[in-house]
């Protein structure tokens, strides 16, 4: 996912020499092919995350179309205050990428981990948050979001994930998420790389004859409303999943729109409990840990319906 | 021009400051009248200005980074003829957007939003680098206080432009040795940070930040291709006797007599 965007915007970048990459010193061996190429349109600005959005500010309000890359933490809560105002409040073209979403930096525990990111970025006016599930998400997403004026924020996973859809032909639509199996009565909401354990979810509840609607979602912002409402309505269970705190991401908005659209349904989040875990792990340890991996997917799903 | 033009500039902006405060009931007049020296001399002299051409995509930038003296630069911007004086009227008036700290675009000549500390830098040298880049002949000016240099994102500006020669950069500092609470060298004691710009890789200068001939010399003596800092000693609330280096009048807007008085005394420097 993390080799795909960045060979996405190395494209783009060939063609585009306004086009500049800046990272806070990370990317080693996913960077190298882009400064190879394009050497003048990279920039390594060190170790020094809130100059990295200033300078990108900076670039930008000089016509410069700037990408800033860095692991998730350090890229959007490290320098949200220089988010908040460099980029959201002068509605600046800088489009930030964070690489390890949820617990993708497993073994390096929480500081490395993200769980906060999409409901910070979601509260920002003027940023879009887009979340892919894999490479084939990315690679049609991140045209998308560079295509667009103003901050965005694209939150990855890491790197080497398989590819969860079994096409490479998505059509994606701003603001809509992506159908995964037909309707039925139970409809479970997926954003990010989790979506790979909602698959495999759904599967094992089929051969138990529970049958389950997925959706991928990967727009957190801004969102099909209209679309949204038409999935969320006649339902009789809505289940959401993220790798990310149950308050502010996926299940938020959720929430947010059957309430707003007065729809009598049930609800339930999956994701991470308001905590920090004092254990690490790796990322399908942390994933069971916090209640979103396939057997507790399944395990919770079970226990509503 | 001589000094005495330089001056009576300045006082003239400095009575537009004292309407704007005094109308709105609003703070910082201490704070835009220790920089309007200052901008008198980049927008009087040091920085090219084409009112015909505001736009231009050459042009010199300036970026107060140091917001809540926004009153100064609106009023300076106003007297180098951006805009008419009737402007000035709306300043701190609901539904406008003449605020307290300044605006991207709130009037001509507001190139950059500010208002929180240690903004200004980072984005002065991204404009700097984008020049530099482009092969364009921009200059940056960016005016931070002694008390912003707190904040270590202007640390992280400072050498990220050494290192990378940004020779087409300049940063003033307005050093009144006061900030929120007191003396800044006795919160965070920075009286020599000239050592510590010129290690970051910065071309240092120290002048009196209300002489104007001299501030103008200094900027005429930068040489180097390393980015340029002017460390200019000011006095909170110059101009005005009694609001001079008192920290009081960051906070305080004057009343009814002490407008009057502050007027009597500006006007006489006309």
């Amino acid at each position: 996912m993390r080799n795909t965007t960045i060979n996405e915007i190395l494209q783009l970048a060939k063609s585009d020499p306004n086009i500049i990459l800046m990272t806070a010193d990370l990317g080693y061996s996913v960077m190298e092919k882009f400064i190879e190429e394009l050497p003048r349109q990279f920039i390594n600005v060190g170790i020094a995350e809130q100059n990295m959005i200033g300078l990108a500010a900076g670039l930008a309000l000089m016509g410069k179309k700037v990408i800033v890359y860095t692991i998730v933490p350090f890229a959007t809560m490290r320098c949200f205050e220089q988010i908040r105002v460099d980029l959201c409040y002068q509605n600046l073209d800088v489009k930030i990428i964070g690489v390890g979403g949820g617990y993708a930096y497993g073994t390096l525990g929480t500081t490395h981990y993200a769980i906060e990111d999409l409901a910070i970025m979601r509260s920002l006016p003027n940023m879009k948050v887009f979340a892919p599930a894999d490479a084939i998400e990315a690679k049609e997403i991140v045209p998308l979001l560079l295509s667009l004026p103003g901050p965005g924020y694209l939150r990855l996973n890491r790197g080497g994930e398989i590819n969860i859809h079994p096409t490479t032909q998505l059509k994606l639509q701003l603001g809509q998420g992506i159908d995964m199996t037909p309707s039925a009565e139970i409809l479970l909401i997926a954003t990010g790389n989790i979506l790979q354990n909602a698959v495999a979810a759904i599967k094992q509840l089929e051969s138990e004859n529970i049958k389950i609607q997925l959706v991928s979602q990967p727009f957190l912002k801004p969102i099909d409303r209209d679309w949204l409402v038409a999935k969320l309505s006649g339902k009789k269970y809505i289940f959401t999943v993220e790798e990310h705190s149950v308050i502010g991401g996926l299940g938020s908005l959720i929430a947010e729109l059957i309430a707003e659209a007065g729809l009598h349904v049930r609800l339930k989040r999956l994701g991470v409990n308001d905590e920090y875990f004092s254990t690490i792990g790796k990322q399908d340890y942390m994933r069971d840990l916090a209640g979103i991996s396939t057997e507790k997917i399944v395990e919770q799903i079970k226990q509503y319906v | 021009m001589e000094q005495q033009d330089y001056q009576k500039i300045a006082s003239a902006i400095r009575l537009s400051i004292l309407e704007m405060i005094y109308n709105s009931k609003s703070s910082h007049i201490g704070s835009a009248f220790s920089i309007v020296d200052l901008l008198v001399c980049l927008y009087f002299n040091v920085m090219s200005v084409n009112l015909d051409d505001r736009c231009a995509i050459e042009r010199d930038l300036f970026i107060l980074s140091k917001g809540h003296a926004a009153t100064a630069l609106y009023a300076t911007l106003c007297q180098r003829g951006y805009f008419a004086s009737k402007e000035l009227e709306k300043y701190g008036e609901s539904g406008t957007k003449l605020s307290g700290h300044v605006i991207k675009d709130c009037l001509p000549g507001i190139e950059v939003s500010a208002g929180s500390l240690g903004h200004g830098l980072p984005i002065a040298a991204g404009m700097a680098l984008a020049a530099k880049l482009d092969n364009r002949r921009n200059q940056v000016f960016c005016l931070m206080g002694d008390g912003e240099c707190n904040e270590g994102s202007v640390w992280e500006a400072a050498i990220f432009a050494g290192h990378h020669q940004l020779g087409n950069l300049f940063a003033i500092i307005d050093f009144n040795n006061q900030q929120g609470m007191g003396r800044s060298d006795e919160i965070l004691n920075l009286s020599e940070m000239g050592q510590a710009w010129e290690g970051f890789g910065w071309e240092v200068q120290t002048v009196d930040g209300h002489n104007h001939l001299e501030i103008i010399k200094a900027f005429a003596n930068f040489s180097t291709v390393k980015p340029k800092v002017l460390i200019a000693k000011t006095v909170k609330g110059k101009g005005v006797a009694w609001m001079e280096d008192k920290i009081e009048w960051h906070y305080k807007s004057p009343t009814e007599d002490q407008y009057q008085e502050a007027k009597n005394i500006l006007t006489a420097n006309l």
